[in-house]
């Protein structure tokens, strides 16, 4: 029982003992098979309406350009901005979850990367309709493309905009890729499982004839390694890309070298927040308890609480490079812009904005300190409120980074404030619907938890004395059996 | 296939759907058969096309059931058929533990089979050396195709921004290194990607929506919870009594042999 949990280190189960292979199709695929419970219905029909709203929204946008929002001088970046960096910081959980911890070998994934991937790739989708309809034509967005268009212009590529165009469309092409490979075991399990033709034809069409053929699962194996391998780099190359776009300029509050780490960590924080808000409703809605246990939901807040340490050592180092530097500039921004400290501006205030940067604190250093107790980290009602929290932060870090750092600028003659217009609001809002709407579609009719990979994560999974050229001290560690493992081409024998 | 909803087998077998893939291609089922478009049967169409209802013709009426198993529809399926025997395409061994299936595989290895494969929910550690399978090529697929990312970046950043149209901007000079690296990188990404996937596919033969093995009832089984071993018909040590014999002396759960009509 070489996979089974060591309990001398303090392993346990992942999934109850006693599941079998079967158990796990049958709670997976049966979802979409089944009729949908009423709680989907009651996501889905708020859902479908919020993105209403967005599609209105984009519409009045469009038809009167992008002065219907509230950016104006000095702020010319604002929500719209900020709401793409984060959906894209959302969308990293799910490339951390699946690749990342894959390379880790950590097989509690296993229940929840579907999901997290799914999310990342729905999350850049919402991400990726900001900075278009920022160009404030989007029609002519195809400019930002190396195609030759009617100016006979190219691209600049030393601009760090560039950069973002080609990270963000390669991560959404590779998420997309990642995911679909994935799921091609999955979806053959729902044709093989199919009640009436036409299931079994969309299905059987998506599941490209995969028959589960060791020799297909050999090349499958490695390929899903290569994915991970190359969507781990892509992953934190994304959110340093995005960060170029302000710390390549001389802004004071942008021009920082902690900046990509920073908001790497930063992503990786918020989209595990988002992934546990909602596999917690997903999990009571469709009765996944048994899948997606209380450890998997412990080990998600032990992530939590490790990046948020990291984001807050981020805030800390901020605060602290702006006073060793001795730049003036810098330490404005961080003591009278943010903090609301340092002297009154001519109009009497401290940084209006003060209270957006103590929200930002307050959500992403001091709330995921809870997750020390293991009372909180098992806790649901108090993960979910807490994840829901650290959003809202996370949210509020964009909004303070981009936000207070324009709006009192060098000059006082040039100050302004920001002030959302419900056009702002009305876009934000409704890309939670464009973001729950497919989100709830892929829950209703893709299989949500990796079947194929779930079930290689069994104790009885894979054969013990079998194999000839076996090698028994592979079998150790924690990570063993790992689905997908694609290093195991044959080994050299012994 | 325009019948929908409705496959003709319907009401007769309704049992026989959780085996049933594509409501078209099962053995015993010779009215799907010869529902196929002309198209197909004869090879101009990919078999997954129909799978996915694409048919390029109206479908023929169904012929006159025939209710016995393994009997094809009089000159529907091939017209040169004399005899209508069906072909024996594969042995197919179900087993239902892992354990059981890496020593069946074993087994066959050592007795010299290369048509054969084994057909697991989930990749099944341990059964590359008890199948003596080679190590996979994909690597060098994704390897190269990063590369002719890398490359094409390095080659499309300098024509467009110093060679076709120079731009000096921040005062560095047009084709300075440090800001195509981003470009660089994210494009060997993009192009591993595309070569993994494309690999994966090229090298794993799919899509093909129709294979033997789906004759097999039994077989949808596979991405359920069972385990099975295919020993092909165009192996050249196979042979109808030896096969199975050595098949059944690995203790299957299951064995049979499929075949597809004539």
């Amino acid at each position: 029982m070489s996979d089974a949990p060591i309990a001398e280190l303090g392993e346990s189960h992942l999934l109850p003992e006693g599941t079998t292979f079967h158990d796990i199709t049958e709670a997976v695929a049966g979802v979409t098979e089944n009729k949908a419970p009423r709680g989907w219905w009651v996501l889905f029909v708020p859902s479908v309406m919020l993105l209403g709203v967005m599609v209105a929204c984009i519409v009045y946008l469009l038809a009167m350009g992008i002065g219907v929002w509230g950016n104006n001088a000095p702020v010319y970046w604002a929500w719209d901005i900020t709401n793409f960096v984060w959906w894209i910081g959302i969308g990293h959980a799910g490339t951390l979850i699946s690749a990342i911890l894959f390379l880790f070998r950590q097989k509690w994934r296993t229940s929840i990367n579907r999901f997290a991937e799914a999310m990342t790739v729905f999350a850049v989708l919402c991400a990726a309709m900001f900075p278009a309809l920022h160009t404030g034509r989007p029609w002519f967005d195809y400019y930002l493309f190396p195609i030759p268009n009617q100016m006979n212009l190219w691209p600049n590529f030393k601009s760090p905009l560039m950069w973002d165009v080609f990270a963000v469309n390669t991560y959404l092409t590779i998420s997309v890729i990642f995911w679909y490979v994935g799921l091609i075991p999955d979806l053959a399990t729902l044709r093989d499982r199919s009640s009436n033709l036409l299931r079994k034809r969309i299905y059987g069409f998506l599941a490209l004839g995969w028959r589960g053929s060791h020799r297909h699962w050999q090349h499958y194996e490695r390929a899903y390694l290569i994915f991970a391998a190359i969507s781990t780099p892509l992953v934190l190359s994304v959110h340093s890309v995005v960060s170029f776009d302000f710390a390549t300029s001389i802004a004071p509050g942008w021009h920082t070298t902690i900046f990509p780490p920073y908001f790497v960590a930063g992503a990786v924080f918020s989209g595990f927040a988002l992934v546990m808000t909602l596999m917690l409703i997903t999990r009571s809605v469709f009765q996944m308890h048994h899948l997606v246990t209380i450890k998997h939901l412990d080990l998600m807040n032990k992530f939590m609480l490790g990046t948020g340490l990291l984001v807050g050592y981020a805030y800390a180092m901020e605060f602290f490079i702006a006073w060793y530097s001795g730049n003036p500039y810098e330490s404005w921004v961080f003591l009278h812009n943010r903090l609301g400290f340092g002297e009154l501006d001519s109009e009497g205030n401290w940084g209006p904005l003060w209270w957006s940067y103590w929200a930002m604190v307050s959500c992403n250093v001091l709330v995921p300190q809870i997750f020390w107790f293991k009372y909180c980290r098992t806790s649901i009602p108090i993960m979910f409120v807490a994840t829901i929290l650290i959003n809202i932060g996370m949210w509020f870090e964009r909004f303070v980074i981009i936000v207070t750092s324009l709006y009192r600028d060098f000059l006082p003659s040039s100050w302004g404030d920001f002030h959302p217009t419900w056009i702002d609001i009305g876009l934000y809002l409704g890309t939670f619907g464009l973001f729950m709407t497919l989100f709830l579609l892929f829950i209703r009719w893709i299989p949500m938890i990796a079947i194929a990979e779930v079930k290689g994560t069994l104790p009885s999974a894979h054969p013990h004395a079998a194999a000839h050229h076996h090698d028994p001290s592979s079998q150790q560690g924690p990570g063993h059996g790992v689905p997908g493992h694609g290093a195991h081409v044959p080994l050299p024998a012994e | 296939m325009s019948d929908g909803n409705q496959p003709n087998d319907n009401e007769a077998e309704p049992d026989a759907l959780a085996g049933d893939h594509y409501g078209m291609d099962d053995s015993d089922d010779d009215t799907l058969v010869s529902d196929l478009p002309e198209a197909i049967r004869e090879g101009r169409l990919p078999a997954f096309a129909a799978a996915a209802g694409f048919s390029s013709q109206p479908a023929p009426e169904p012929s006159e059931t025939s209710p016995e198993v393994d009997e094809p529809a009089a000159g529907t399926y091939e017209e040169d058929s004399e005899t209508h025997q069906p072909i024996p395409a594969l042995y197919l061994a179900q087993f239902d533990t892992p354990d059981a299936l890496a020593h069946a595989a074993a087994s066959l290895r050592d007795a010299g089979y290369r048509k054969w494969d084994c057909h697991t929910p989930y990749p099944v550690h341990g059964l590359d050396e008890a199948m003596g399978l080679r190590p996979t090529k994909i690597g060098w697929i994704a390897f190269c195709a990063g590369m002719v990312g890398l490359v094409t970046a390095v080659l499309m950043i300098q024509f467009m921004n110093n060679w076709d149209y120079p731009i000096i901007v921040g005062g560095k000079p047009p084709g300075a290194f440090p800001p195509m690296v981003p470009i660089m990188f994210e494009l060997t990404i993009l192009l591993t990607g595309f070569g993994t996937l494309f690999g994966l596919l090229h090298l794993a033969q799919l899509p093909r929506h129709h294979h033997p093995i789906f004759e097999s009832e039994q077989f949808a089984a596979a991405t359920d919870d069972k385990f099975f071993i295919s020993v092909e018909a165009t192996d050249s040590l196979f042979d109808l009594h030896k096969t199975r014999d050595l098949l059944s002396g690995l203790g299957p759960s299951h064995l049979e042999l499929v075949e597809v009509p004539a």
